[in-house]
């Protein structure tokens, strides 16, 4: 019996309580489903499994016996294979040496035999039906979902008691998912316990024997898949019912005033040229699988990816070289990593907001600390952002505060064309409500909006118009009353068309 | 459809020519530079002063001056696999000709003190390992710290340039072995050590750490004793290069290892290995050194005063940095294609 038992585990992160007393069972033989809004301590969890954290309280136990890994080979020494959701291959080395991390073949004196190596890796592959080819490959130059294919081949060459699968289906093609279904089922009959964390609620049900569902770090709720329709899990994880926090659509006329056009307008070779109208009043939604392209729209729309193409913003014509240019130009984008590349986590929250309109509030150089007192006490209000003094570092807020701030900076330049990529990544469900109402205001009040999401459901049910990029095309456009099935099907049937090609 | 035909492929294979091109055209463009800056400025030489290359005992000549340099550029390829610096090596290479140039030794004693000298090249580097591994502090300010400290002793045991270093040690490094002469030999075991050393899992953890070090610890690299390993290694080399230094010059002084720390991270980044780690060659390193040393010969060559060297090495350095950050641009974008 590989029983895997977690009663009562709590992690906090600083101020911030990731897990609050989360608990779950999970059964030798089955695959247990987790399911849970970002931010619910889905990945904490995982961390504290893997070794990569440890719990501050509670217990796991593996096999009746306690677990606590204080590192990464502790745990896997204990049984534990996790499939990172970040990936765990290392850019640099190649293919064979990533697989066999650990467990090289022949090593004599320290020193790999690079023939064994290889052959051992082309051998591994062979054993889970991949076609092996160039294995001295460095990772760095396959593509994602190739690479998420390898860390699950990696993870499971280990021979582990446990799998965890972390969003493991995220990058995937369906004929890859359903390889995956088939090796997470046979690793399960042959006594393992497997735990599948995914957003996708079809693969939940379609693969698990069991779901746990979290909420805000705790555990709210589960059981046997089949007594839990997806109504029911959705409404356990959000902990209200769904309607409730989008607010209402506003598709815009047929004549409505167009305030952003996009003429050609593409990022070659990642992303094909397209047109695009924003009219009046519109949200306007971009999805599709991870990495087809639309990192490179909203780059290129922001100045840090080089453009083809062009922009028209009103009655202007755009050529935005630089994020400044862009800024200038009346551009804003609320990025996806906001630790990295929108907040100054050491500053704060007062500095982090005026940062981006200094220029407005000062006089010959000199920041004008009344008219800042007087931004940021707005801003603070309108948001309503909890924080005790607005002198306190950004990087000890909650992540839902934290994009507040990034969104305060962002909409004090009042922008004219307001980019939103994966703003509500790793929100909670209060802040996103708050985030959603912003946007359709901001749209009402005639900025041209346009946001990516990697939630099918968020795009179905915020967005007047979606737009699904597949390999950097547009793939398909849709409006009215979007279901999340439908973008999920142009997201991935666009592919399963051309593979068949 | 099955997953076998489907996108997970990892590549299309072929046949072993092919993947040998693939491999060559994998390294791309910057993994040959080093040697075409050595064709290229070997050729000029050649073509303008004949005698620089081929005269009697400049073969001995250029390489003695490149046995130090290739040594310290050796363990620098180590520290900057781990997008780390040692800046100490300066202060290593000094004490270690100050030491040899001011206590007499011969025979037996000779060479329990050059043990002592490399011993103290692996304090250095574990004083630097463990502060950069443990305590986390940046590699850049604790190997100044420490370059600092190592100055300061060799000026406690040299005040001035001088001393005499045994003739015994001299004459044991310098002259021929079966007609070659003993700094080709020791070049050529350098570059035979990094074919040995290339493949182990030692090289393997360091470039993973460079890489990537999140990940790196999450698959399970023992960071912490592989980045000591690493600056142990470079203050042994180091030291091992202020031995050879001591036996070049007869004598010692206070500041011979400062040229070293800039001109052993040129000759690394010459050969084409990253300053942000993960990827590179301690044998093209050597080629480096190569080519760094061979600018002042050109500058003989072309009669142009001595300043000149510098200002050709650091053009060089600018041209060789502009090379790969082209090449690594590339490979990002065919790598993110």
């Amino acid at each position: 019996m590989r029983d895997l038992v977690l009663s009562d585990v709590q992690k906090s992160y600083g101020g911030t309580r990731a897990l609050r007393g989360a608990s779950l069972s999970a059964r030798s033989g089955e695959v247990h489903g987790l399911v849970g809004e970002n931010g619910a301590g889905k990945s904490t969890l995982v961390k504290i499994l893997s070794g990569a954290v440890r719990a501050d309280g509670g217990s796991v136990a593996l096999d009746g016996r306690a677990l606590r890994p204080r590192s990464p080979q502790e745990a896997r020494r204990a049984g534990i294979g996790t499939v990172f959701q970040e990936l765990s291959l290392i850019p640099d080395l190649s293919v064979a040496a990533n697989l066999l991390y650990g467990i090289e073949p022949r090593v004599r004196a320290g020193r790999i035999s690079t023939g064994a190596l290889h052959a051992a890796a082309r051998d591994a592959l062979a054993r889970f039906e991949l076609p092996a080819g160039d294995v001295s490959r460095p990772v760095r130059e396959l593509r994602l979902a190739e690479r998420q294919v390898l860390e699950i081949v990696k993870t499971l060459l280990h021979e582990p008691q446990v799998l965890i699968l972390d969003e493991a289906t995220s990058a995937l093609l369906p004929e890859q998912v359903a390889w995956l279904f088939a090796l997470v089922r046979r690793f399960a009959a042959a006594g393992g316990c497997a735990l599948f964390i995914s957003h996708r609620l079809a693969e939940i049900e379609s693969l698990c024997d069991r779901v746990t569902v979290f909420r805000a770090g705790a555990d709210v709720g589960g059981g046997a898949i089949g007594e839990l329709p997806e109504a029911r899990l959705v409404e356990l994880m959000l902990g209200r019912a769904v309607e409730r926090i989008y607010p209402p659509k506003a598709p815009a006329a047929r004549d409505a005033e167009v305030v952003c056009e996009l003429r050609s307008f593409g990022a070659p070779p990642r992303l094909q040229p397209l047109d695009l109208k924003l009219r009046h009043g519109e949200l306007v939604g971009v999805g599709g699988l991870d990495g087809q392209g639309q990192a490179e729209l909203f780059g290129a729309l922001f100045g840090t990816v080089p453009a083809a193409g062009s922009v028209l913003l009103g009655a202007r014509e755009l050529r935005c070289a630089s994020p400044a240019a862009a800024l200038d130009a009346g551009i804003a984008l609320v990025p996806e990593d906001r630790a990295a590349e929108g907040l100054c986590l050491t500053l704060g929250v007062r500095d982090n907001i005026s940062l981006g309109s200094l220029g407005g509030i000062s006089r010959l150089g000199v920041v004008d600390r009344a008219r800042e007192r007087r931004l940021v006490a707005g801003a603070v209000g309108e948001l309503q952002i909890k924080v005790a003094d607005v002198r306190d570092p950004v990087g000890g807020l909650s992540g839902g505060n934290q994009q507040k701030v990034l969104l305060s900076r962002v909409l004090a330049r009042s922008p004219r064309l307001l980019l939103l990529y994966d703003a509500t990544r790793g929100v909670d469900v209060g802040t996103k409500t708050e985030i959603y109402r912003l946007m359709r205001e901001q749209a009402a009040a005639g900025v041209a909006v346009l946001f990516y999401s990697s939630d099918a459901a968020e795009l179905a049910a915020l967005a007047d118009r979606v737009l699904v990029l597949h390999d950097g095309v547009v793939r398909a456009q849709l409006s009215g009353e979007i279901s999340e099935e439908e973008i999920v099907a142009a997201a991935v049937g666009g592919r399963r068309k051309e593979a068949h090609a | 459809m099955s997953a076998t035909t489907a996108d997970p492929r990892i590549d299309g294979g072929g046949r072993p020519l092919q993947r040998l091109l693939r491999a060559a055209g994998r390294a791309g463009l910057a993994a040959w530079m080093p040697y075409l800056y050595v064709a290229v400025l070997g050729g000029a030489i050649w073509a303008l002063q004949p005698a620089l290359i081929d005269g009697p005992g400049a073969v001995d000549v250029r390489f003695s001056a490149v046995v130090p340099l290739a040594l310290v550029a050796f363990g620098q390829t180590l520290v900057m696999f781990t997008r780390g610096i040692d800046l100490a090596v300066g202060g290593v290479i000094s004490t270690a000709t100050a030491l040899l140039a001011t206590r007499g030794a011969d025979g037996a004693t000779l060479w329990l003190l050059i043990a002592a000298v490399v011993a103290l090249g692996g304090v250095a580097g574990l004083i630097n390992g463990v502060a950069v591994a443990v305590t986390r502090l940046q590699p850049f300010i604790v190997t100044l710290a420490t370059w600092s400290i190592f100055g300061g002793v060799a000026l406690l045991i040299l005040p001035q340039e001088g001393g005499a270093s045994p003739p015994a040690l001299s004459e044991a490094l310098l002259g021929s072995v079966l007609g070659v002469p003993k700094a080709v030999w020791v070049v050529a075991l350098l570059l035979a050590l990094w074919g040995w050393l290339r493949h182990t899992r030692l090289i393997t953890d360091l470039r993973a750490i460079g890489s990537d070090e999140q990940r790196a610890r999450l698959i399970g690299v023992p960071i912490a004793r592989r980045t000591i390993q690493a600056y142990v290694l470079s203050g042994l080399f180091a030291a091992l290069a202020g031995v050879w230094i001591a036996a070049q010059t007869g004598s010692g002084s206070p500041t011979a290892g400062d040229p070293f720390i800039l001109s052993s991270v040129a000759a690394v980044v010459l050969g084409g290995t990253s300053i942000f780690g993960g990827t590179g060659s301690a044998a093209a390193s050597i080629v480096g050194a190569i080519a760094f040393l061979l600018i002042p010969d050109l500058i003989a060559a072309l009669q142009l005063e001595s300043f000149w060297s510098t200002f050709f090495q650091g053009a060089l350095l600018i041209a060789a940095v502009t090379v790969s950050s082209i090449a690594a641009q590339l490979k990002r974008r065919r790598g993110a294609a």
